[in-house]
């Protein structure tokens, strides 16, 4: 049995177990006191009780959650001018509760409803007076373009919809809601295009959210490790982006899009190995430029696995590599270090990622200082003393950046875990070392899978027009054919002959 | 992830298999073991390739005859029980010879070319655990694993101008210029680099397009073969008809020849590389050895994968003297190849005999 | 629950692995290596040789040199006894070239040593052989004023440019080759080392691992033609004119920017004719004479002319070697491809000396400079 089905089962066990736990508050009705109690030594709940047209109201609403000004001008300015008429019809957004449901009741309120309890005609109320400060819509911090739309996602999840709502003008843009975490109650949102998602896709992702058991959730690369298809691997096997225009590409290509209230990214699934190595820019490019790019980054992903670990085992085991100028000027700058080549190797690439962390953590104009500080002076300071070879210090920068060639955050991190293995492999045996364990790599990037479809598929190419959209990008009139990767319904992006 | 019966071979995925099964660690030495041709060996592989293609008819043959069954299925249907598992166990035996065949050549040669310091121990176990994670991975990761490692070293194919620039093309001629019995003796020899194809007879129920399955396995076959031919053409114009008589490892001097501006001695990388098509051979018989226990268990447990792992690694680095090994290797696993690829002529005869006297279909 | 068993075994495994072996990142690192550059060998008896090596040593600034010798009967030997000698492991990874003082190679023969070199597979294969005049030691040793270390020196100037492309540039792998081919004779760069500097005086012609002797520069230069090297050194041709005012030497100095030879033999067992066709293209470097090179009928005259010498020179080369029955431009090899049977290096000499030559040169002359 697969991890991730035993994990399933054990969740289902224990969500069943609570279902029997609790018989639900049903049955009894409910009344303002009730309300208060459970709401006890909640500051932040303002319980009303007012006389409208000789009517008693009690009213509930978190102060935080809702704007004052809203609720006086929607709630009770119409109800003090209906003249006891029937509230449901004064309030056109009200919402009758059932009077025995107060899970339900106290969720609405916790999302900023307002619930009015009309005692004489036992009627309960809720309207949505959800308002809260919101951070605006910036441009994208961590995957900045220079062309294209400069929009991204925010914590709000209607801005977000909103957000591709404007850019997809279709009744075909489905959007599913879901309610997971037992304490968080996060609002999840899973979108795809109903012409064009594969159903079979579809229904893998609502029964992985369904069978979701998790107290909350912070953001959504949490939700994603635990709806990914091998949670023990570092690499991410659905893509994970804060723009809307990455999203709507997505969507059009067939695939499927999951987003979480009080999250600025999206998770794609499923995604390919080699989309995580494309910008949304490629396509603003031109496509040579595009594909000249693509082909960098995808080099940079070799180079920067295999440079300093080959410094490694061409010092270690295969000194006969090095042609007469290199070995010169290698053998000079390592005769003062004191080290094996192994613990050099791991003392540099460790202070860079020591400054990498550093710079994050500090704001950014101390961030900028620590770079210069690190870089310049580390770097330099360790040549000098005879701690590193300057030849080291150069292939380590140059693996550092290649390292952060790659668009998506994940896989950049997950590239430089791997990295280490690769030193390691090749302080024990050399180039053999490293060349098994590029084995060992790719033999688990082909095993990965994203909801079951091969994340190499356009290494491996599932048709021969992947490749037009995979290493390189082709001109736009020759990417008729969507990603094979998401088994799409309709397979062109244009009607040719097909609809 | 597919360990049920899923079809899961697309056709690019079972040219990719055959090539890369085929091509192995005998490729190293190909031009050493057909030496006794002189300067004729370069169209050895031409023989070879024809041998295999007329040994592949009645393998494709008897498995159309059942198409949802492996070979290990096959001979208990058409032996009974005990008959069939007695073959099967001969079978599953080759497989792991074949795996540990694979291993072995390459760690030797790793020891004495590139580390050529240390023991083998720790290479080859890190080889074997490679090898037991893609095999676990099942046939579908196997074959993709295949075609991967034939992208990643395909491109060494370029590495043979250099060879070629040194020497004489001119040494092809005089073109038919030997015996039949040198002929023979380099056949023999070099038919080990040729096997690999009969692992067909195992996967043939995975393969999606059956009904040009045939065409395929001829493809990967005939590209193994034009490989050859290149690279002993190669060798013919580097070498002289000595060099190819002493030089173990005549691939290992091609690399040498190699020399770039930024690096030299790029046979260390090329012979990493060879990791490659190693795996992607010993991966293949591994799992038909699993294939085989798990067929006769009629289950899946870890241990059918495990025990074969085991076997091949102790086989290497166990008790075995150098020379049993390598008698185990050079004879034992070629005559019983040569006994596999000729099985399915008597499974036919066999299988024609019960269908006439049976139902009479 | 498979999966997961499997992930712990590999990760156990590969941890134990790690841990087991810390020993191995002990190996010696690059500084800790000295690597030989240059190997020399010279002539003591028939049994011993005396083995120098130079060893570069890296330092910011001024490289040094170390060189040690022994006295040893085989390559490997030498190299058990001189690692005792130096501070730091010895390797022959970065061996770059191997010379031989004449007399070893005239009296011994180099086979043995090359072969046990060849063995080693740390050795390259593009390492150098050349035969030094004198002993091999006295140029590692040499003093060598405004010359990089001697390691690089050495390597520098054997390496194939075309300037002294009249040699092989017989690698370690080549001479294999050329002492095992049934087709040929090998030849290596001969050095003199003459008023601090090292120079590519001839070539040395040998038979199988033995010196039998030398040619010079300008034959070196055609035999490398005919062995189908494709870009060739300089050459000065030198041209008697008659002109009203009598006999005139013309001086041409040309660059031979693309050359091919075709050698086929008739393939006639008893009287076999080997037919030689030079193509060459070149430009006028230097020229010396009255011919105005503009003109299209004196151009032709010229190209004749240098045709017909080119042609003269290469027959009275071959009939030379003919007659010592030598073969150092492989012409054996168009015999040998018309040969069925067992082909042996006898039956190749006998038929080579037997062959008749049918040269035929064709030349283009593709420039000559700004001047006509």
């Amino acid at each position: 049995m697969r991890p991730t089905d035993w994990w399933r089962e054990q969740v289902t066990k224990v969500a069943e177990a609570r279902r029997h736990e609790q018989p639900s508050g049903r049955g009894e009705r409910i009344t303002p006191h009730m309300v208060k109690e459970q709401l006890a030594n909640v500051d932040d709940l303002s319980s009303l009780s007012l006389t409208i047209n000789e009517e008693e109201v009690h009213v509930f609403f978190l102060d935080t959650m809702v704007d004052l000004t809203q609720v006086y001008e929607t709630v009770f300015l119409p109800l003090q001018r209906s003249d006891g008429k029937d509230p449901l019809r004064v309030l056109p957004y009200a919402q009758p509760c059932q009077s025995d449901d107060m899970g339900r009741l106290m969720n609405n309120l916790l999302r900023g409803h307002t619930i009015l309890f009309f005692l004489d005609r036992e009627l309960i109320l809720h309207v949505n007076t959800f308002q809260v400060e919101h951070r605006s819509i910036t441009k994208s911090e961590s995957e900045a373009t220079v062309l294209g739309p400069q929009d991204s996602f925010v914590e709000m999840l209607e801005i977000n919809l909103s957000m591709l709502r404007r850019r997809l003008t279709t009744p075909n843009l489905k959007i599913l809601a879901y309610t997971i975490g037992t304490e968080t109650k996060n609002r999840v949102a899973v979108l795809y295009l109903e012409n064009i998602a594969n159903d079979e896709n579809v229904e893998r992702v609502k029964t992985r959210i369904q069978n979701v058991e998790y107290q909350g959730f912070v953001g959504m690369p949490v939700l994603k490790q635990m709806l990914e298809d091998k949670p023990y691997s570092p690499f991410p096997q659905f893509g994970l982006t804060g723009r809307p225009d990455n999203v709507t590409a997505a969507l059009l290509d067939g695939r499927i899009i999951i987003m979480l209230n009080g999250s600025p990214d999206a998770a794609i699934c499923p995604a390919s190995f080699l989309e995580m190595f494309s910008s949304p820019e490629d396509f603003y490019n031109r496509w040579s430029t595009a594909s000249l790019l693509r082909m960098i980054r995808f080099f940079g992903l070799f180079v920067t696995i295999l440079l300093t670990s080959s410094y490694v085992s061409v010092l270690t085991f295969h000194p006969e590599m090095l042609p007469p100028a290199l070995l010169t000027i290698l053998s000079q700058s390592r005769s003062q270090v004191p080290f094996p080549p192994v613990i050099e190797v791991l003392f540099i690439e460790l202070v860079i990622e020591v400054l990498r962390e550093a710079g994050i953590r500090m704001p950014t104009k101390i961030g900028q200082t620590i770079g210069i500080v690190g870089g310049i002076v580390i770097g330099t300071a360790s040549v000098q003393a005879g701690l590193a070879s300057n030849i080291l210090i150069v292939l380590v920068s140059i693996s550092a950046l290649l390292s952060f060639v790659p668009p998506n955050f994940l896989m950049s991190n997950a590239i430089r875990l791997v990295r280490y293995g690769f030193i390691l492999m090749a302080g024990l045996m050399g180039m053999y070392g490293q060349m098994l364990m590029l084995a060992f790599l790719f033999a688990h990037l082909l095993n990965l899978t994203s909801l079951g479809t091969p994340c190499m598929a356009p290494g491996v190419p599932r048709q021969w027009t992947d490749l037009l959209n995979g290493l390189v990008r082709a001109p736009m009139k020759f990417i008729v054919y969507r990603n094979r990767m998401s088994r799409a319904k309709r397979k062109q992006t244009r009607p040719i002959g097909e609809e | 992830m597919d360990r049920g019966k899923i079809h899961s071979l697309r056709p690019v995925l079972v040219v990719g298999l055959v090539i890369n099964t085929m091509v192995g660690v005998n490729l190293l030495s190909l031009a050493h073991y057909a030496s006794k041709m002189g300067y004729n060996l370069w169209w050895s592989p031409i023989l070879m390739g024809l041998i295999v293609t007329l040994t592949i008819f009645p393998m494709i043959a008897l498995c159309r005859r059942y198409p949802e069954d492996t070979l290990f299925r096959i001979h208990e249907k058409l032996l009974g029980k005990w008959l069939g598992r007695g073959i099967n166990v001969v079978v599953i035996v080759y497989a792991i010879l074949n795996a540990s065949t694979a291993n072995e050549g390459y760690v030797r040669l790793l020891q004495t070319s590139m580390l050529n310091n240390q023991t083998i121990t720790v290479p080859l176990l890190g080889l074997t655990l490679v090898m037991f994670y893609i095999t676990n991975g099942g046939i579908k990761l196997v074959a993709r694993f295949c075609l991967l490692a034939l992208f990643f070293t395909g491109w060494m194919l370029l590495l043979l101008q250099y060879g070629f620039q040194e020497g004489g093309i001119t040494h092809i001629f005089p073109l038919f210029n030997t015996d039949l019995a040198s002929v023979l003796d380099a056949l023999n020899q070099s038919f080990g680099s040729m096997l690999g194809y009969e692992v067909l007879l195992i996967y043939y129920p995975f393969i999606v397009e059956k009904k040009k399955a045939l065409k395929h396995v001829l493809i990967g076959v005939w590209s193994v073969v034009l490989f050859y031919v290149l690279v002993l053409i190669t060798s013919v114009a580097y070498f002289s008809e000595w060099q190819m008589a002493n030089l173990v490892y005549p691939i290992l001097n091609l690399f040498k020849a190699v020399e770039l501006s930024f690096m030299e001695r790029i046979e260390n990388l090329g012979i990493g590389l060879w990791v490659f098509l190693i795996l992607s051979t010993s991966t293949t018989y591994l799992w038909m050895a699993r294939t085989g226990i798990e067929d006769m268990a009629r289950k899946q447990r870890l241990w059918h994968l495990l025990l074969p792992t085991a076997i091949s690694y102790y086989m290497i680095r166990g008790p075995l003297a150098v020379e049993d090994q390598r008698f185990i290797y050079d004879y034992v696993t070629v005559y019983l190849g040569y006994g596999l690829i000729l099985w399915p002529i008597f499974l036919l005869l066999l299988h024609a005999l019960r269908s006439g006297r049976g139902e009479g279909a | 629950m498979m999966r997961w068993i499997c992930w712990y075994l590999i990760s156990t495994v590969f941890s134990l692995a790690l841990a087991g072996c810390t020993g191995e990142f002990e190996r010696p690192a690059l500084e800790d290596m000295a690597m030989i550059g240059v190997m020399g060998f010279d002539y003591i008896d028939d049994k011993q040789m005396n083995v120098v090596v130079a060893i570069p040593v890296p330092a910011r600034g001024k490289e040094s040199t170390q060189v040690y010798s022994t006295k040893a009967s085989m390559t490997s030997e030498a190299m058990l006894k001189l690692a005792t000698k130096s501070e730091r492991t010895m390797t022959l990874s970065q061996l770059r070239v191997i010379l031989f003082s004449e007399e070893l190679v005239r009296k011994v023969g180099i086979g043995k040593v090359v072969l046990d070199l060849y063995r080693n597979p740390i050795v390259g294969e593009n390492v150098f052989i050349a035969i030094v005049k004198g002993k091999a030691e006295d140029i590692i040793r040499g003093e060598y004023r405004n010359k990089p270390e001697v390691n690089t020196y050495l390597n520098d100037l054997l390496r194939p440019r075309v300037e002294t492309a009249f040699s092989s540039f017989s690698t370690i792998h080549d001479f294999v080759f050329m002492m095992t081919s049934k087709t040929g004779d090998p030849n290596l760069p001969y050095l003199i080392k003459q008023n601090g500097n090292i120079q590519i005086a001839k070539v040395a012609l040998l038979r199988k691992d033995k010196l039998i002797g030398f040619y010079s520069q300008r034959e070196g230069k055609l035999v490398q033609c005919l062995l189908g090297q494709k870009r060739l050194p300089r050459v000065k041709f030198e041209l008697t004119e008659q002109t009203n005012e009598g006999e005139r030497l013309e001086e041409i100095i040309f660059d031979f920017v693309w050359s091919k030879s075709k050698v086929r033999s008739n393939g006639n067992q008893k009287k076999p004719v080997i037919d030689i066709n030079l193509e060459l293209r070149g430009v006028v470097v230097g020229y010396d004479g009255k011919k105005n090179l503009d003109k299209r009928p004196q151009m032709e005259k010229l190209v004749k002319q240098m045709e017909a010498l080119i042609k003269r020179e290469t027959a009275v080369m071959l009939k030379k070697f003919q007659q010592e029955g030598v073969d150092p431009a492989g012409i054996e090899e168009s015999l040998r491809q018309k040969y069925y049977g067992k082909w042996t290096r006898e039956k190749g000499l006998a038929l080579y000396q037997q062959a008749g030559f049918n040269i035929k040169v064709k030349l283009d002359i593709l420039g000559y400079g700004t001047i006509k």
